[in-house]
């Protein structure tokens, strides 16, 4: 039996995430590894077998309670995975940083909202509402001007994405975000607050400013 | 790693940004607006006439008449939160949840057919079950819930389902499957994506509205961390389109939408902290909501259902009583109109529904309806423990009739299902135009709205 190609999409996002995940806790200090190549690979085809009397394939029972991944959470598991493959760099600090921002202020703004808090639902705008798409606009436009280019990529990704109806969703906001990235994006913005706050703290003690990076 | 890329890379990136958001835009172009809602037997003409015979049962207050019978027919299970169609033939067809108790993973989506005269239930069917529904949906589920079943604009069946995979009842997404031949066999289920947050606390009781576009709109509620209502506008493909939240209506559930022309409607809901029915209208054909409202009406924390008639009059279903759902009574009034003071038409009763039931008491109480109604011995002993199992505590039981679904024929008859202690859905067939008579014992308990 062969999954539809919303559900296909859906568990294969999933999946990547997850064998990135693996890679990124495998190499955490040591650098790619042979072996932890191979651990990783495991881990993407060990989630296809089926199992249980549905006979579904592992991701399925993760996808029942992750719920289908963005495709900007995708999407950025995949350049982490190919930039250790590679051996490459990581993605400048200042890209990551607003990234982050741009998340956590997306989950901000989104989840609240969606779930009760007042009577206007911002999850409303996904379902084809001109302000979310001038809003993501004047976005990337900005990112663009400034010299970053993932954000505006992301942002195209999805776009690209929801009009061709890749996931199950028929709403932009949930290619563009997912509870599991708002995490994310959250605590790095408050793991960045909190070394920079440090740092501050001991360069007003030892009487010098901290650089703003 | 600078994630800049140069030369033609970075023109193709550009390319890609332009392209991205110009075919987005296009997408939003193509959104067809919101229309009028249709307006339930505008056309009072299209459905047969009907000489309907006197019915064989009195109400408790004996003020009217009506034809009850069962639908479920498995002994020993838990069943709960039935809906009902008609269909082409006339027939009707019922839909509910059954299985070892409510939420446990036996629970299955079932199904049954009136014969001809609309009065007899034929054998139930499964429709979906756990495993069917993790198959469909490439996914892990863990409980199915509340079916509704409702014809479509195009003339197809649409089953809407609540089913969980994470937790309890707030971690409940909607899936729905299509029927082209009259519920007899089913699409492979696909789920509705309703919410940001992990697709979860969707929930589905009320019947769905249509309008002039061909677009359903279905009235849902959301649990998790509030509780609201809000309708969802389903486009004839099955996918959301839209979704409109009923502005104050925190703490309230299970919305019931009454189309009373194409512009207006009015929305009652369960009061999820048990004080009173909660109440709104529209007069922009759902594109907003008037702040809810507390009705005359209380509500003990339970479902109710609502249906327009042919004859201009909307009705509501429900318990009526402030603390519990021992009463199931119809409200009835004129179309777009209030139904505050009006009074109530009791359709089953406990004797006295302050007081709880002696464990004795209540075992005859059932033992006497399901034999007078066929069950064999057998049947009977497996659907009191049942009920026994989900409703008495020490030596007492309370007794149920709950979640109600309301339906008008194109004969004309009302058609009321509701779960009946739990163990049975029962059916009740009403003339809604029958003559009142003078009430003859009316229970006292029941306020009247006001």
């Amino acid at each position: 039996m062969f999954p539809p190609a919303n559900d296909l999409i859906a568990l294969l996002g999933i999946n990547l995430v997850l064998s990135a995940g693996c890679l990124r806790l495998l190499n955490w200090r040591h650098g790619v590894t042979p072996w932890g190549k191979w651990a990783s690979a495991a881990v993407f085809l060990l989630l296809w077998c089926p199992v249980g009397p549905a006979r579904l394939p592992l991701v399925a029972y993760v996808r029942g309670i992750s719920s289908d991944l963005s495709i900007s959470l995708v999407a950025i598991a995949c350049l982490g995975m190919y930039r250790r493959l590679r051996g490459m760099a990581p993605v400048a600090q200042h890209e990551r940083m607003v990234l982050s921002l741009a998340f956590a202020a997306g989950a901000l703004f989104l989840y609240p909202l969606a779930l009760g808090w007042g009577d206007w639902d911002a999850y409303r705008l996904g379902w084809g509402s001109p302000a979310l798409w001038a809003a993501l606009l004047a976005l990337s436009l900005a990112c663009w001007a400034g010299g970053l280019r993932l954000l505006p990529m992301l942002v195209a990704l999805a776009l690209l994405a929801w009009v061709a109806g890749a996931l199950e969703s028929t709403n932009l906001w949930d290619y563009l975000i997912d509870p599991w990235l708002a995490l994310a994006a959250i605590f790095q913005c408050l793991k960045s607050a909190i070394v920079w706050g440090l740092a501050r703290l001991r360069a007003v003690r030892h009487g010098a400013m901290p650089s703003s990076a | 790693m600078n994630f800049k890329p140069s030369g033609a890379l970075e023109r193709l990136a550009a390319a890609l940004l332009v392209l991205a958001f110009a075919l987005a835009g296009w997408k939003i172009l193509q959104r067809p607006p919101a229309s009028p809602f249709v307006v339930p037997f505008a056309d009072a003409s299209q459905g047969p006439s009907r000489i309907h015979p006197p019915a064989q049962q009195r109400s408790p207050d004996g003020r009217f008449r009506f034809d009850a019978q069962f639908v479920s027919s498995s002994p020993g299970q838990a069943v709960h939160a039935a809906s009902l169609v008609e269909l082409r033939d006339g027939r009707l067809r019922a839909v509910w949840f059954s299985g070892s108790r409510e939420g446990a993973g036996d629970v299955t989506i079932q199904s049954a057919v009136t014969d001809a005269t609309g009065l007899r239930w034929g054998a139930e069917s499964t429709l979906f079950d756990r495993q069917a529904l993790q198959q469909g949906l490439w996914r892990y589920v863990k409980k199915l819930g509340n079916p509704v079943i409702a014809r479509a604009p195009d003339g197809s069946l649409n089953l809407w389902m609540v089913n969980v995979s994470l937790g309890g009842w707030a971690g409940s997404s909607i899936t729905w499957a299509r029927s082209t031949d009259e519920g007899a066999s089913w699409s492979a289920p696909r789920r509705l994506v309703t919410s940001p947050f992990l697709n979860i606390s969707t929930l589905v009781k009320g019947t769905p509205v249509i309008f002039e576009s061909g677009e359903t709109g279905l009235p849902v509620y959301h649990e998790f961390v509030a509780k609201f209502g809000e309708v969802l506008r389903i486009s004839s493909q099955g996918q959301v389109v839209d979704k409109v939240r009923i502005p104050g209506s925190r703490t309230s559930l299970q919305p019931v939408v009454l189309v009373s022309g194409p512009q207006t409607a009015q929305v009652y809901m369960r009061s999820g902290n048990a004080t009173a029915l909660m109440a709104s209208s529209t007069t922009d054909a759902g594109k907003t909501w008037l702040p809810a409202h507390a009705s005359a009406w209380p509500n003990p924390d339970s479902a109710l259902a609502g249906t327009m008639t042919n004859s201009g009059t909307q009705w509501l279903a429900l318990n009526p009583a402030p603390r519990n759902r021992e009463t199931m009574a119809l409200l009835q009034t004129a179309a777009g109109g209030s139904f505050d003071g009006v009074t109530p038409w009791i359709v089953e009763s406990s004797a006295n529904p302050q007081a709880r039931t002696s464990m004795g008491d209540y075992e005859r109480l059932l033992t006497q309806e399901l034999k007078a109604r066929g069950a064999s011995d057998g049947e009977v002993q497996a659907y009191v423990a049942s009920a026994r199992r989900q409703l008495c505590g020490g030596q007492s039981c309370s007794q149920e009739f709950s979640y109600p679904y309301l339906l008008q024929s194109r004969d004309g008859y009302l058609h009321l299902v509701y779960t009946w202690h739990r163990t049975r859905i029962k059916h009740v067939r009403l003339d809604p135009l029958q003559t009142l008579e003078a009430a003859q014992a009316a229970p006292g308990h029941v306020s009247s709205g006001k």
